[in-house]
């Protein structure tokens, strides 16, 4: 299937990071001047017409989630977006940063007219020096050809934005902690309700969108609501970007309408699993999502319903190949050392619970797990599921007890055989003994509860 | 972060060794930047990270008297500015070389070889994640997924993200590595003066 490129268009040009290059090859800003013109109901409208959905991880109606803003009142609305790219076999979002930040701008105008706020902020994660310094470059040029700052596009308003550094945290990609990381505290989600569309940012109303999600603002303008539908499929409209990683051949960023065949991709798009090996399993939309079997990649589809109803998702569009010579071991170990690592510490269920999962899994790698642990590890996923502040639990939960639900036999025939894994010396084992306190020189027990 | 940092989630009860022996004055310039950083939020408590990451951008670590200096800069209370610092791994709460090796270990990095690299670093400059090597020319970390997973296995070395990486590569990259681009640098645009000017 020939698929015609749209944000792939952009940032595989040179230079599509200069105002002036934006403008002349690309017609930057045109559909920004043209919608700061329309209703912002209209332009809510026009958005859920196009079905377009958070590309982030999250899949949520974009323009019903623009439309829970209230009606202007006393309280300044925010725009904040999400740049925090962290979901494990991601990377899509640091190509608009370097190749077409224009693009992302541009969305940013248009958000910011539809929900009618003054200000954005670009929370970019910490690691992304150079993606920042991209992004600042376009935003001071954008300020100075009057697309941004006061009177921008001589609407009579002003629209500032901030490119604002995060440090290093997994956890602030969820919204509500992203907004707290903003605030200039720990990255420890929010309860909801309320949701930041009435009390976000310095609790205000606030819209978090994820870079891409923003970035096919002017595309989707540009086409019409209808044709932007048309493109997708299964409730979703538009294209997106697919991060293909793992064991293939060509990995890489992929552009494909909603809907796309996941063998096409890999075999097609990707070249085949590498070096001429078979195809064993595929992380399809982020670390967070239900592994599928070789099988069950067969009748995959990238689109938001298809892989939830496999019992899986389409995440951040991340795929993730592995093949046939890969432990299944060595997977689980790695993913649950991973969320004991990110977890943000609030909730006791994913704090501990991470822990547990992880110093069960490095048990097994290390050759001296036993068959009945495979049960535990379930039974602790189904008691962090859904009993979390947010979806970091289902993240955890999910992937691990598909790992061992979908790839059972093999890992107790791994723990039968006594086996050492590969990866288990690669971890460390700073989680056999509790901390202790002490206190001037005084060494007491309460850390045996900690 | 595995290792000698330990887990945000958890508390760390043991007392770390984290006085660098002497008060940090920041210069007038740092004070200036962090002035005009601070006029850009509505709420200047939000401006903790970027400040921080200037004050280690200059320092090259966070001691705590460099959290007692951005507390009175930031007119924040130090336990405030402390738990910040805390949670975030980007923060060194240790003296770092001067050019971090940052290995990411996570799934597709893992899947295309990590541990080659990880083995490498110890084999020939013989660091494990956290440690710094004797020169003080470099810190490993074992950091989780940095989102170039396209280049596993990679690295981000100095500023830059590096990948697919061999050992002979990664011998290559180190020995030309410069500290290179700092993020307080990479965020600091003219837009902030017109945001300020408005204030």
């Amino acid at each position: 299937m020939a698929v015609k490129g749209f944000l792939s268009a952009l940032y595989e040009q040179p230079d599509m990071h200069r105002l002036a290059v934006a403008q002349e090859r690309a017609n930057a800003y045109a559909q920004a001047r043209r919608v700061i013109t329309m209703e912002p109901a209209a332009v809510i409208d026009a958005v859920k017409a196009a079905n377009l959905k958070g590309l982030g991880g999250a899949g949520f109606p974009t323009g019903m989630k623009w439309s829970f803003v209230p009606p202007k009142g006393d309280k300044p609305h925010y725009l904040v977006v999400n740049a925090d790219e962290g979901e494990p076999g991601t990377f899509k979002d640091r190509r608009i940063l370097l190749g077409c930040p224009h693009a992302l701008l541009e969305g940013i105008i248009i958000c910011c007219h539809a929900i009618r706020s003054e200000k954005a902020y670009i929370y970019v994660r910490g690691e992304y020096i150079h993606e920042m310094k991209r992004l600042q470059g376009a935003i001071d040029e954008a300020y100075a050809a009057g697309l941004l700052g006061a009177d921008h596009l001589g609407t009579g308003r002003r629209l500032d934005v901030v490119v604002h550094p995060g440090a290093g945290a997994y956890i602030c990609g969820e919204e509500t902690a992203l907004i707290e990381s903003l605030e200039g505290k720990k990255g420890q989600p929010r309860n909801k309700p309320p949701f930041p569309a009435i009390e976000g940012l310095f609790m205000c109303p606030t819209v978090v969108n994820n870079v891409e999600t923003l970035s096919y603002l002017p595309f989707l303008f540009e086409m019409g609501p209808q044709a932007f539908n048309d493109l997708g499929a299964n409730g979703t409209g538009g294209c997106h970007l697919v991060s293909l990683s793992g064991h293939i051949e060509r990995p890489g960023v992929y552009e494909v309408p909603m809907g796309f065949p996941m063998m096409e991709l890999i075999n097609g798009l990707g070249g085949g699993v590498w070096k001429s090996r078979r195809l064993k399993a595929v992380i399809p939309g982020g670390l967070s999502a239900p592994i599928l079997t070789a099988d069950e990649a067969q009748q995959a589809r990238l689109d938001f319903k298809t892989l939830r109803d496999m019992g899986s998702m389409a995440g951040s569009g991340a795929v993730m190949v592995i093949d046939d010579e890969t432990p299944m071991i060595n997977v689980l170990l790695n993913c649950s050392h991973f969320y004991h690592d990110e977890s943000c510490g609030q909730c006791t269920p994913c704090r501990d619970g991470s822990w547990w999962l992880y110093k069960i899994c490095l048990r097994i790698a290390r050759g001296e797990g036993r068959v009945r642990d495979l049960d535990e590890i379930v039974r602790i996923c189904n008691n962090i599921e859904g009993n979390t502040i947010c979806a970091f639990g289902e993240a955890t939960a999910w992937p691990i007890r598909s790992y061992v639900r979908k790839f059972r036999g093999e890992l107790e025939a791994f723990i039968q055989s006594g086996q050492r894994a590969s990866e288990a010396d690669w971890y460390h084992d700073d989680l056999a003994a509790p901390p202790l306190v002490q206190i001037a020189g005084v060494a007491g027990t309460m850390g045996a509860h900690v | 972060m595995s290792g000698p940092d330990g887990h945000r989630g958890a508390a760390n009860l043991v007392p770390v060794e984290r006085e660098s022996g002497a008060p940090v004055v920041l210069p007038a310039e740092t004070l200036a930047w962090i002035e005009q950083r601070r006029a850009m939020y509505e709420d200047p408590r939000a401006a903790i990270l970027p400040v921080l990451h200037r004050v280690q951008d200059e320092l090259g670590w966070i001691s705590l008297e460099a959290e007692e200096a951005v507390a009175q800069a930031m007119r924040m209370p130090l336990a405030k500015v402390h738990e910040v610092v805390t949670f975030y791994t980007l923060f060194k709460t240790q003296p770092q070389g001067r050019i971090r090796v940052d290995i990411c270990q996570t799934m597709s990095c893992m899947l295309r070889g990590a541990r080659e690299l990880f083995a490498h670093m110890r084999d020939r400059y013989g660091v494990h994640p956290g440690e710094t090597t004797a020169d003080g020319r470099l810190t490993l970390h074992a950091v989780e997924c940095l989102c170039n997973c396209e280049c596993a296995p990679m690295a981000q070395i100095a500023d830059t993200y590096h990948g697919p990486l061999t050992p002979a590569k990664l011998d290559e990259l180190i020995a030309q590595a410069q500290p290179g681009e700092t993020v307080s640098a990479a965020v600091t645009g003219t837009c902030a003066a017109a945001i300020a000017e408005k204030r």
